[in-house]
Formats: structure tokens, C-alpha cells, sequence
């Protein structure tokens, strides 16, 4: 239900009410991106089934998403409904191609985020199809586990900054070795003739995860993190910052935190201004030294 | 002066997901104040108006600002008039987009499909108007650019320029029946943007989503060359026609009806941009109203519609279909004049829109309705 018009006008109320709910949804712990949010819960019915839920990964992050949920209903289908246990409001996702395989059932997607208030534990999502009349099959259930909040790994250093604007996270690890944009791990696979490292030596280096805010693009969040999945060597770790760009800001206030095996290391942050982009090195050096910290 | 208070069902105290922008559309706007300055000396005119408003935040700017050299016939030629004009001018066309004046205007806004095809009303170039007794011509050549637009208002980034005509008249029926009507035609070139070049960049997809960057799942994307900017051709073709009848003991009543095909000149709801789109963006749009004086009390209701990519379309139901988009806007107003130059107006618009997705996921209609009070003064 929409929110009703000024009380003195009950005959356009009466008028107005049949329409699709113009809610964001922004409240839900389960916000399917770019869907049509309906109040209320999900129950099952006799109409087509969801044949088919692709849980690409069952370990989800409160306040993260992109998520992807996907599979197949059956043949009739054409929308899927998808609401979390414990939301008062689903939502609508049509149905889209005819899948390969099985040409007679369709394929649907979903990309969600989860809310940042959502508590650690299960998140259990019901899946419903509906047919062309909004005819609903019976529950289905996709099932994921809402971790802690913390970054996970042996050390992880991440930088987040407010606003559009292009950083760069430098981290110069005991051996002096730099990861950042030009080096993004700190493992090197052996030389040519030298045996071959185990498969998941890669572990054993910081890896640098993306470069945010590049070209002053809004894509995705203005966070970078460097992680050291497994070990990292114990030492001084020094972490700088480099403001390639200001993009259109005027000031751009950032901070940095370090987590060893979920325990905070460090946490800093201050202001960076467009002419600080002037002073720190996008040209190769490592920008300006924001702190350091001594892993055992 | 036009100060609105306005509610809509569609507004939350929230802010948009994507542009972080406010969501609350319930609140008091200053929608239109306007300082106006105008006057005629020998062979030249001028035309100075100012905007404030604040409907996207404190706005101070200019409108129309128009400069003209002005000829009358005399004798054989009496009757004849002749106006060359140059700056900010209005686009001449169709009725609702050169023809009212927003201070006239019983409805609070135009039709969609006129908001939508030249946003703002005002383009910067020159037009001729040539007049005969009740009928004129009007050439007008422009930037192509309306104020109002989203990419480029205000500013040229292609040679190319719009050329609009219009050709209107009016005639008396009786002496209490007068009809009024014009078509108008505009052919330009809108603009596509290239792209810049992009530096090298890192990218990481968390292909499966442990929020742990692999080297797997790292990869260079290359520095990109840019691309070039592109033109298209756009057209537009419109007809409105308005029947006024003095009734006798209350008032004008005003039946008119107008509308607009157009191919990519969509510059305001979707913009336009076939070579993005590969194919070309087909519009149609129209609106019929009725208003009637009732002494010192207007009414009046408006349906319009616009329809702003005929050809457009989605996957539904396991195949690709046209679809359906299309805003229908049902409009009633009741306006009291006070004095010289108030009004006070309420008016409630239902829109029918495709925004929103019903059960079966097909396209359906967002609770998106609004109530407007306004008050208006003018001296």
C-alpha cells in the first residue's frame, strides 16, 4: 500500500491504491536489486515449482551484497517471488529465458544485497514461482549463513574512503616487499626451471583485491583490502595512501584498519584534499605514509 | 510567484539506493519565481527573465532573455508584421511548450510528453516570426540543447542545429465560438558521446564470493582507447487544436487536444540515444483538457500520455516481447482567482505508469499519485 494522499481527498485515496508498492524496501535484511518489493510474507501454493536454486556461496556478509541467487522453475513460471524468514516484505523477479537443458522450465537470477543490520547466524531466503495469473508453486528455501562482519584471513588492511574519488592502498610488508596497484601480491611464482609451488602457495602473499574508485567510477564500494589469506611474515608493516584523484571532491576523508586473525591492529584515518594529490606519488611511489604496526 | 505544497504516495523518508538523492517528495517547493522585464522601442524589443526556484535545491538563473528587431506593413502591406529574435528564445513547438504561459496555466505542469521532449521550453538560437492578421509563421534555428536537459543544457557539442517551424492561426466561428491551432515540425541532430581513454585498471570478481581475493580472480584490464562521439538524426511532427466558447453568465470553456510524434528527440523522461540503443528511440505523445470558467473559479481535467520508445523491449515469461512503456496522467484542478494577479489551486494527477511489476512479474502500474496546493501571485 502506498502512503495516502492529504485525508481530504478520501475519494482519490480509494482511487489510488491498486498500483505496485513504490517502497525501496531499504529496511529489509533481504533487498533484491532492481525488484519489485511486496508487503507480506510467502506461502506455498499448487502453481509451478522452483525446480532448481544455484547457491553460489552459503557464506554471506551483513551489510554486503551483489550476491548472486539463481536456478530454474517450471514450465508456466513467470516471475519467482524471494523473501527472507523474518522480512515483511518479499519480492518479484520475472522469470527470463528458456533454459538449455530443460527447455521447458525457465531460468531466473538474482542479485541481493544483505542488510547491514542483519544479525550473524542463518538467513534463510524462500523462493516461490508464480504463473502468468501470480498462481504461487510451493516454497522453496535457499539457506546462508551470515558471518561476522570482520575481514577474515591472517591480516587484512583495508582502506575506505567517502565519496567518488580515486585511492590507492600501499602496503610494505617486513621484507620490504610493496603491494599496491603496480603489485597486487606480494607471492611470486618461482622461475622458469625451478619446481613448481604447491597450488595454494599464492596464500602464503598479500593479495591487494581491486582497484576502487578508478577513472572516478561509482562501481562498487570505495574500499580497498590487502589480505594475507593464511600467514603473513611477522614484522613492521607500513600502510600508505595515495590519492590518484579527488575526482569531483573537494575533500575526501578515508580511514584505515588493520585485523589480525579478527583482531584490530590499527585504526586511522584523517582528510585527504585535492592538492594532497599533488604531493603523494600516482606516478609509481607510494603516497603518503598514514601509519604502521607491528605484527607478532 | 508559484509556491506548491505536494504529496505523493510514492514519497519515503528514505534516500535512493543508487544516487543517495531524498526520496521524500511530500514538502513546500517554490516551483516558479520569476522576475520578468519586457518592453518595445521603435524597431527593436527585449525580453529579460529571471528564475528562482527550489526544486532541486536554492536556483537562481536566467529563462528567456531575447533580443528583436520588430517590422510592421503599412498600406498594401498593413497587417504584416515581422520579428527576427535572437538568444534564449522558446522552442515554437506545439501549444503547451511555446504557446502558455506557466502563470496562465490552470494546470500546474505540462504533459508528460512536452516536459519530455523539450525540457525547459528555452534553447539558445534565432527565429523569425512572421505575422498576417491572426496567423504566424515561426522558424526558429537552435542549439538543439534545451535548458532543461540532462547532458547538455545549455551547451552546443555538436554543429549541427535544430530547426523547428510552426505555423498557427486562430479564427472566429461566431461571436462566442473561436478556434485556435498550429503545427509544428523540428528536424535536427542529437549527439552521442565518445568515451575518454581509461588507464590501466585491476579488477577483482569474486567469482565465489568468499570475500577473499585469489590471483584467480584478479585480473588487468588494459588501458582502453577512446571512442569517438556520433550524431544522429532526430525529428519531431506536432498538431494542437483548441476550441473556446464564451458561455454566457459563466465563462470560457476551453476544449483542446495536441500531440507529438518524434523520433529520438527525447531529451527529459529517456533520453534518447540510438547509438547507444542500435536502433532508433520512436515517441508518441498527446493530451486532451478541458477547462471552464465558473466566475471567478476555474476547473478543469487533463488526460495525457506518452509513450517514449514504441519499439522498445524485455524478456517476459521465457521470450522477448515489446514492451509495454507508457505513462498515462489523469489530471483535475480547481483554481480560484483572487484579486489581479492570485490563485489558489488544488489539483490531484493520477499517474498510470509501467514502473512497478505485479505478481507475475509483468510490467505494472507504481502507486505513485499526487496532490498539489498552490499558491500563485503575479503583478
Amino acid at each position: 500500500m502506498g502512503r495516502p494522499l492529504l485525508p481530504l481527498l478520501p475519494l482519490a485515496l480509494v482511487l489510488a491504491c491498486d498500483g505496485a508498492d513504490p517502497d525501496p524496501g531499504l529496511a529489509s535484511g533481504l533487498r533484491v536489486v532492481g525488484a519489485q518489493s511486496v508487503v507480506g510474507r510467502l506461502a506455498g501454493g499448487e502453481g509451478p515449482a522452483v525446480t532448481a536454486i544455484e547457491v553460489r556461496t552459503p557464506a554471506l556478509r551483513a551489510g554486503q551484497g551483489r550476491y548472486l541467487l539463481a536456478g530454474r522453475a517450471g514450465p508456466g513460471s513467470a516471475a519467482v517471488h524471494l523473501g527472507r524468514v523474518g522480512d515483511a516484505r518479499y519480492w518479484i523477479v520475472p522469470t527470463g529465458l528458456p533454459d538449455v537443458t530443460t527447455p521447458s522450465e525457465r531460468t531466473w537470477s538474482a542479485r541481493f544485497d544483505v542488510g547491514a543490520g542483519v544479525p550473524a547466524g542463518p538467513f534463510v531466503v524462500q523462493v516461490r514461482a508464480v504463473d502468468g495469473d501470480g498462481r504461487p508453486g510451493p516454497l522453496a528455501e535457499a539457506r546462508f549463513t551470515v558471518g561476522d562482519a570482520r575481514p577474515e584471513g591472517a591480516l587484512a588492511v583495508e582502506l575506505t574512503w567517502e565519496g567518488v574519488a580515486d585511492l590507492d592502498l600501499y602496503v610494505v610488508d617486513p621484507a620490504g616487499r610493496r603491494l599496491g596497484l603496480d603489485d597486487p601480491t606480494t607471492w611470486s611464482p618461482p622461475p622458469p626451471g625451478a619446481p613448481p609451488d604447491a597450488p595454494d602457495a599464492w596464500r602464503q602473499g598479500g593479495v591487494l583485491d581491486q582497484d576502487a574508485g578508478a577513472g572516478c567510477r561509482a562501481e562498487g564500494p570505495m574500499a580497498e583490502r590487502a589480505t594475507w589469506a593464511e600467514t603473513a611474515p611477522p614484522g613492521r608493516y607500513v600502510v600508505y595512501v595515495d590519492l590518484a584523484s579527488a575526482c569531483a571532491l573537494d575533500r575526501v576523508p578515508w580511514q584505515v584498519q588493520v585485523y589480525a586473525a579478527g583482531r584490530r591492529l590499527l585504526n586511522t584515518g584523517g582528510i585527504l584534499f585535492p592538492d594532497d594529490g599533488l604531493r603523494t606519488v600516482g606516478g609509481g611511489g607510494t603516497g603518503l605514509r598514514v601509519g604502521e604496526f607491528d605484527l607478532p | 510567484m508559484q509556491a506548491d505544497f505536494q504529496a505523493s504516495q510514492a514519497s519515503r523518508d528514505q534516500l535512493a539506493d543508487g544516487s543517495g538523492a531524498p526520496l521524500n517528495q511530500d514538502a513546500f517547493t517554490l516551483r516558479r519565481g520569476r522576475l520578468r522585464a519586457e518592453d518595445e522601442v521603435d524597431w527593436t524589443a527585449y525580453v529579460i527573465e529571471a528564475d528562482f526556484n527550489t526544486v532541486d535545491g536554492p536556483q537562481a538563473g536566467f529563462r528567456q532573455i531575447e533580443g528583436t528587431l520588430r517590422w510592421a506593413g503599412t498600406g498594401a502591406l498593413d497587417g504584416l508584421t515581422v520579428r527576427l529574435g535572437a538568444g534564449v528564445i522558446p522552442i515554437p513547438f506545439g501549444h503547451a511548450v511555446a504557446g502558455e504561459r506557466d502563470a496562465d496555466r490552470l494546470f500546474t505542469e505540462r504533459p508528460v510528453f512536452a516536459d519530455a521532449l523539450f525540457p525547459g521550453q528555452l534553447d539558445a538560437g534565432a527565429r523569425l516570426v512572421v505575422g498576417y492578421g491572426a496567423a504566424r509563421l515561426i522558424v526558429a534555428v537552435q542549439n538543439g540543447e534545451p535548458l532543461g536537459e540532462a547532458a547538455w543544457p545549455g551547451v552546443d557539442p555538436n554543429a549541427a542545429k535544430d530547426v523547428t517551424g510552426r505555423i498557427e492561426a486562430a479564427a472566429p466561428l461566431s461571436a462566442r465560438v473561436r478556434l485556435e491551432g498550429g503545427l509544428s515540425a523540428l528536424s535536427g541532430e542529437g549527439f552521442h558521446a565518445g568515451t575518454p581513454p581509461t588507464k590501466e585498471r585491476l579488477q577483482w570478481r569474486d567469482l565465489n564470493e568468499d570475500g577473499i581475493a585469489q590471483p584467480s580472480e584478479i585480473s588487468t584490464l588494459p588501458p582502453s582507447a577512446g571512442t569517438p562521439s556520433a550524431g544522429f538524426d532526430r525529428f519531431g511532427l506536432g498538431a494542437d487544436l483548441r476550441v473556446i466558447v464564451e458561455i454566457a453568465g459563466l465563462g470560457a470553456l476551453v476544449v483542446g487536444a495536441e500531440g507529438a510524434l518524434a523520433t529520438n528527440l527525447d531529451r527529459g523522461l529517456r533520453p534518447a540515444d540510438p547509438v547507444r540503443g542500435g536502433r532508433d528511440q520512436r515517441a508518441v505523445g498527446g493530451a486532451v483538457a478541458v477547462t471552464q470558467a465558473l466566475g471567478p473559479v476555474d476547473v478543469g481535467v487533463r488526460a495525457d500520455v506518452y509513450a517514449p520508445h514504441l519499439d522498445a523491449t524485455e524478456v517476459r515469461a521465457g521470450g522477448t516481447v515489446r514492451a509495454d512503456e507508457r505513462w498515462t496522467t489523469w489530471t483535475a484542478t480547481v483554481g480560484a482567482r483572487v484579486g489581479a494577479g492570485g490563485r489558489l489551486i488544488a489539483e490531484y494527477r493520477r499517474q498510470r505508469d509501467t514502473l512497478g511489476r505485479d505478481a507475475a512479474g509483468r510490467p505494472a502500474d507504481l502507486e505513485n499519485d499526487v496532490v498539489v496546493g498552490r499558491l500563485q501571485v503575479g503583478f
